[in-house]
């Protein structure tokens, strides 16, 4: 009997010693996780800083730098109109229909909906989908052509000639990502207005003139509006650039990682901007869905 | 010139040459040849000249300079008056060929006008009969031009703009012979204006080269640099 007792004392503490050791494994992998991500968010915020500390220098602006630049927004800006100009004027489509649909269902009049769908094509879904539309475009592009470059030797080649990659491979793109994002929402948002609007009356959905509805639009425009509309798509354009700069400089130089850091590089700028486009709504709004703050 | 101080370095590869307590100077005019064998890759030991790889013991100073400070502008600075010749990847190949020989030029404040008149320069000196074929290559892309064609660009692109000192690896790798000569005469011309020349030579016993003399000689032995000279030609 206390030989049995014993037995199954240290079957027990053989038991605990697992669960023990599982624990510790379990809450090391979390506590790397943890570090891993501080670690790129502190990577993103160096570069994003150094991006802007080199833009405000005038001697960084070199012929080769604002080649670099121009060109990258022809491709990312000039280059993305007509794919933004679809992807606008279909979600428009969606949103009026949507708009339609809760009229009637709530009963009441456009002039109560008309602020609401402003407001949130203006504050969220313009930015959003103009990210959307630059990472897909252009940002999984940059990381490959960095990544590229970089297995290449390319890199090494510009370091060589006193050229610092950060100045000529990474500031101008990343600028360059800011003010696409920005210029893209901005044909984003008339886009789905414009489209909204014809196609509303077109089914017989709107039925106010052209100048009523530009009139609503204009009176619901605040400031608060503008102050959205300019740090969403800098910051969420600005992390989006960044991200996609960083994992390509940063592959270890084999072109069999190339299509996996592309596809790493797309997934990560995404999920910044989601995380961006909801942690700025939190700060303006004061507010986490229905609970607000303070 | 460039100096080293007792110098350890590894390399990044099986084919890098490296430094074990290596120390040495490289004077202003002064041509130092170092033979290679066939496998070797001075990549590595270039990069580590230019203060771009880790060493793991000792200094480099270039001018006085150790590679190893934070004033990142002056080091930008420093290696945009050391002219490179590289075995292997050596172009932006988004850029073109003419691009790619301006891009430190312009990068570092001077004009295109004067930019292109020291390509077209350089290209006059070292271009020979093949002057109509590396004219025609500035405008194109680097993966689109003949190997012999892009070792002479490379060259141009090395000697632009007053080098204060030259790394040439394998410089004379798929260039023709008849160059030889141009080559020879550019880099004598250069190391009396003052321009030191480490020239990293392979197959040496294919070819002879009549530099002006002094030429120094180091030698790579079991894979590791070595002051110690090998035969004066």
């Amino acid at each position: 009997m206390p030989h049995s007792a014993a037995k199954s004392q240290g079957h027990l503490r053989r038991i605990a010693v697992c669960a023990l050791g599982w624990f510790w494994q379990i809450a090391a992998s979390i506590g790397t996780l943890f570090w891993d991500l501080c670690g790129q968010i502190a990577s993103i915020a160096a570069v994003l800083w150094a991006t802007i500390a080199l833009a405000v220098r005038p001697t960084t602006w070199t012929p080769p730098v604002r080649a670099m630049f121009s060109r990258q927004v022809l491709f990312t800006a000039v280059d993305g109109i007509p794919a933004t100009l679809r992807f606008g004027a279909v979600v428009g489509v969606l949103l009026i229909v949507q708009a339609e649909m809760w009229i009637d269902a709530a009963g009441i009049s456009p002039e109560f909906i008309a602020p609401i769908l402003w407001r949130s094509v203006v504050r969220e879904i313009a930015p959003l989908l103009a990210c959307l539309v630059v990472i897909g475009r252009s940002g999984i592009a940059i990381s490959t052509e960095l990544a590229t470059m970089r297995a290449g030797g390319e890199v090494e080649v510009l370091d060589s000639q006193g050229i610092d990659p950060m100045t000529y491979l990474v500031m101008p793109r990343v600028l360059a990502v800011m003010l696409s994002v920005f210029c893209l929402a901005m044909i984003i948002a008339v886009t789905m207005m414009v489209t909204g609007y014809a196609i509303g009356v077109i089914v017989d959905a709107v039925r106010t003139s052209w100048n009523d509805f530009y009139g609503q639009i204009a009176n619901n425009f605040v400031a608060a509006d503008l102050v959205f509309f300019v740090s969403k798509t800098l910051v969420a354009g600005g992390f989006a650039g960044t991200i996609c700069c960083l994992e390509g400089v940063k592959s270890r130089g084999r072109m069999t990682d190339i299509p996996r850091i592309a596809s790493r590089a797309g997934v990560r700028a995404l999920t910044a901007v989601f995380f961006v486009s909801a942690i700025l709504s939190i700060l303006f709004y004061d507010k986490i869905l229905v609970f607000e703050f303070g | 010139m460039l100096e080293f101080a007792k110098v350890n370095f590894e390399g990044g590869g099986e084919t890098s040459i490296r430094m074990r307590d290596f120390s040495a100077r490289v004077a202003a005019g002064e041509l130092i040849e170092v033979e290679l064998q066939r496998h070797h890759d001075p990549r590595d030991l270039s990069l580590s000249m230019l203060g771009l790889d880790d060493l793991q013991s000792g200094a480099i100073h270039f001018q006085g300079v150790d590679w190893l400070g934070s004033d990142y502008a002056k080091q930008f600075e420093m290696r945009s008056r050391i002219g490179r010749v590289f075995a292997g990847s050596a172009w932006v190949q988004s850029l073109t060929v003419r691009d790619n020989l301006q891009l430190s030029m312009l990068h570092h404040g001077v004009d295109t006008a004067a930019a292109e008149s020291e390509v077209q320069r350089w290209v006059g000196r070292l271009a020979g009969t093949q002057l109509a074929a590396v004219r025609y290559s500035l405008d194109q892309r680097p993966s689109v031009v003949e190997p012999s064609v892009l070792q002479l660009c490379q060259l141009v692109r090395a000697v632009c703009n007053d080098p204060i000192l030259l790394i040439l690896e394998r410089p004379l790798k798929y260039m023709q012979e008849e160059r030889y000569g141009d080559f020879v005469a550019v880099i004598d011309e250069l190391r009396s204006s003052g321009t030191a020349v480490l020239f990293f030579s392979g197959d040496r016993d294919e070819y002879e080269l009549s530099f002006q003399s002094p030429v120094a000689h180091w030698k790579v032995v079991r894979d590791t640099l070595s002051t110690v000279g090998g035969p004066s030609r």
